[in-house]
C-alpha cells in the first residue's frame, strides 16, 4: 500500500520567525512573572520595574477585590460547568450584567467569556449577508477575527481618518446596515476614535457605531466607563463592547447596548451560547473592582497625572511619542532590530516594556509600548525614562530630540 | 477678589480647571464684575474640535459682550446646563458655575495658561 506523507510538521517547520529572535538572545515574548501583576514584578528572580501592563488602575492587587474572589469560591466554588445559556447562569452574572448596563449607560448588557470573544460573538452574528461592517485599519485583532467570521462585507478606512470613513460610507448602498466598528482608545497608538466627527458622518450616512472600549474602560469618561462617556455622545453609540482584563483586573468581557440587541445576542452569538461562563472569582473580582472604581475616584486622577507627568519626562528627552492622547505611549524607535535589543537592555537594567513591530505595526513604525498604572510613583517614572534614554542612546535610537538638531528644522531649550 | 490657587487662567479672564483629561473653564471674578449683569451665554461648538485660540462662544451681560477663546485646542463636550438656564449665577459665584468641558491634549508643548499669581499681576496693572 502507498502511503502518504504527514505534512503538518514540515509546514510549521517553515515558521522561522520566533527562533531567529531566540537565537539573537532577544526573544521577548512570555517573559514568565513570578509575583504579582503590580508596578514592580519579579522575573528571573530580579525585581523589575512593570510598564507594560493593561491594569491601569492598578487593581490585580487591590485587597477587596482579591477578598471578593476568595469569598466568591467560598459559596459558588470554581467554575460554572457549562454555558450562560444553559446551566452556566449564576445571579452574579446576571447582577454584573445589571450593574455593567448602567455603569456604561446603556438598557442591557450581556457577559462574554473574554474580551476576544464578544468581538467574535457579536460581530459573527449581528450584520447579515448584504450588508457592511466598517473597521479602522487598526482595529484590534479580536474585531478583524469576528469580521472573517461574518458574511458582511468588510471595509476598511485609514486610521482614524474621518473623511476616509465619510468617503467610504458615501459609496454604499442606502438600504444596506452599516455598522461602523472601532477601538475607543487605539491599544498600541494609544490615541482615542474621533467620535464627534464619526457620530456626525454616522447620522449623515445612516451608520451604526460599535465601541470597543478594552482600553478605555477605568481610564476615560465618567468614572472611568469609557469613550462614549468621555465624549458626552453615550446615546449615540449604538453599542459597547469591553474587557475585563485591563482596568477591572479579571478576565471575561461584556457588550452592551438597547434591550433588543442583547436578547438578539443571547440567542444568536456563537462565542457566548457554546463557551463556559466566567467563573465566579472573575464576575466577583469584576463587581468588587467597580465598586473601588467608584469609591476611589482618586485613582483615575492619579493614573492621569502619571501620564502627564512621564509624557513631559519624555518629551524633554526628545522621545517621538507618536500621538497618543492616553496613558499608552508609544515611543517610536522605528527600526526593528533596535525595538528588540532596547527591550532585551531595558530588560536587563530592570525595566519591563513592550516591543511593537511588524506585522503589528508597518516596519517603519517599529515602538516600545510604555503603559502606565494609577500606582506608579514619580520616582518609578523618573527611572524608567532615564534608562530608555540611556538605552536609546547605547543602542544608537536617535530620538526625536537630536533628529529634529540633526535636520536643523527643530529648536528645544531644555 | 479671589483668584483660587488651583486654577490657570487666561488673559481673557478666563479659568480652567484640569481635572484628569478634562478641563472645566469658566469667567474669572475679575470677568463677571467687569461684564456686570449676565443675560445669556452663546456656545454654537458643542461636540467640535477648535484650535488654540479660537472664538467658542460669547457671555452677554446687559451693557458688554465677553467673547471666549479656547485656553487649548480640543473638543468642547459639554455646556453646564444649569448655566445655560440661569446666566445670571456666573455673577454670583464664578468658579462653581462653569461654562464649557473641555478634553485636554496629552501633548501640548505650548502651555499658555497663567498661574493665580500671574493673572491676578495681569489685572492689577
Amino acid at each position: 500500500m502507498y502511503l502518504m506523507n504527514k505534512r503538518l510538521h514540515h509546514k510549521i517547520a517553515q515558521f522561522t520567525d520566533a527562533s531567529a529572535i531566540k537565537a539573537k538572545g532577544l526573544y521577548p515574548y512570555f517573559r514568565a512573572i513570578e509575583s504579582g501583576q503590580d508596578t514592580e514584578v519579579i522575573i528571573g528572580g530580579k525585581r523589575v520595574l512593570m510598564f507594560g501592563s493593561n491594569s491601569y488602575l492598578g487593581l490585580t492587587d487591590h485587597p477587596k477585590i482579591k477578598e471578593a474572589a476568595k469569598k466568591a469560591i467560598d459559596k459558588y466554588g470554581t467554575g460554572c460547568a457549562g454555558s450562560r445559556f444553559l446551566n452556566g447562569t449564576l445571579d452574579i452574572h446576571v447582577e454584573l450584567e445589571s450593574r455593567l448596563a448602567s455603569y456604561v449607560g446603556k438598557q442591557a448588557a450581556i457577559l462574554f467569556s473574554t474580551g476576544f470573544q464578544v468581538n467574535l460573538g457579536v460581530l459573527s452574528c449581528i450584520t447579515g449577508r448584504n450588508d457592511y461592517l466598517i473597521l479602522d485599519e487598526q482595529d484590534h485583532a479580536s474585531i478583524i477575527d469576528g469580521c472573517r467570521l461574518s458574511f458582511s462585507r468588510v471595509i476598511k478606512y485609514a486610521h482614524n481618518d474621518m473623511r476616509d470613513l465619510k468617503r467610504r460610507l458615501s459609496m454604499l448602498p442606502e438600504e444596506a446596515v452599516k455598522l461602523i466598528v472601532v477601538d475607543g482608545i487605539f491599544s498600541m497608538e494609544g490615541d482615542i476614535v474621533k467620535l464627534p466627527e464619526m457620530v456626525a458622518i454616522a447620522d449623515q450616512y445612516g451608520a451604526n457605531i460599535m465601541i470597543d472600549d478594552a482600553h478605555s474602560l477605568g481610564v476615560i469618561g465618567h468614572h472611568g466607563s469609557g469613550t462614549a462617556s468621555h465624549f458626552n455622545l453615550t446615546d449615540q453609540v449604538d453599542l459597547i463592547t469591553g474587557t475585563f482584563s485591563k482596568s477591572l483586573a479579571s478576565l471575561g468581557g461584556f457588550a452592551a447596548g438597547d434591550a433588543e440587541t442583547i436578547d438578539y445576542l443571547k440567542h444568536k452569538a456563537r462565542s457566548l451560547m457554546f463557551s463556559a461562563s466566567m467563573p465566579p472569582s472573575a464576575v466577583a473580582s469584576v463587581l468588587a473592582a467597580l465598586d473601588v472604581i467608584e469609591s476611589e475616584p482618586e485613582r483615575i486622577e492619579k493614573l492621569w497625572k502619571n501620564t502627564r507627568y512621564a509624557v513631559q519626562l519624555m518629551l524633554a528627552e526628545g522621545f517621538d511619542l507618536g500621538i497618543t492622547e492616553s496613558p499608552i505611549l508609544p515611543i517610536y524607535i522605528r527600526d526593528h532590530d533596535k525595538t528588540f535589543l532596547a527591550t532585551k537592555y531595558l530588560l536587563d537594567m530592570g525595566v519591563f516594556v513592550n516591543p511593537v513591530v511588524s506585522p503589528a505595526v508597518p516596519p517603519e513604525a517599529s515602538l516600545l509600548r510604555f503603559s502606565l498604572m494609577a500606582t506608579h510613583s514619580f520616582t518609578q517614572i523618573e527611572e524608567a525614562v532615564e534608562k530608555i534614554a540611556i538605552v536609546f542612546k547605547k543602542t544608537g535610537v536617535v530620538s526625536a530630540k537630536e533628529k529634529n538638531t540633526m535636520q536643523g528644522i527643530g529648536h528645544y531649550n531644555s | 477678589m479671589i483668584y483660587p490657587q488651583h486654577l490657570c487662567y487666561t488673559t481673557g479672564h478666563q479659568w480652567v480647571s484640569l481635572e484628569a483629561q478634562y478641563a472645566f473653564m469658566g469667567i474669572t471674578d475679575f470677568g463677571q464684575r467687569e461684564l456686570g449683569h449676565i443675560v445669556a451665554v452663546d456656545i454654537p461648538y458643542l461636540n467640535k474640535t477648535l484650535e488654540r485660540n479660537k472664538f467658542l462662544g460669547s457671555i452677554e451681560a446687559v451693557h458688554a459682550v465677553l467673547d471666549l477663546f479656547m485656553p487649548f485646542s480640543g473638543v468642547i463636550t459639554e455646556i453646564n446646563p444649569d448655566m445655560l438656564k440661569y446666566p445670571g449665577l456666573i455673577n454670583r459665584d464664578p468658579y462653581d458655575m462653569w461654562i464649557i468641558k473641555i478634553l485636554v491634549p496629552l501633548i501640548d508643548n505650548e502651555n499658555l495658561l497663567l498661574t493665580a499669581d500671574e493673572y491676578h499681576a495681569l489685572v492689577s496693572q
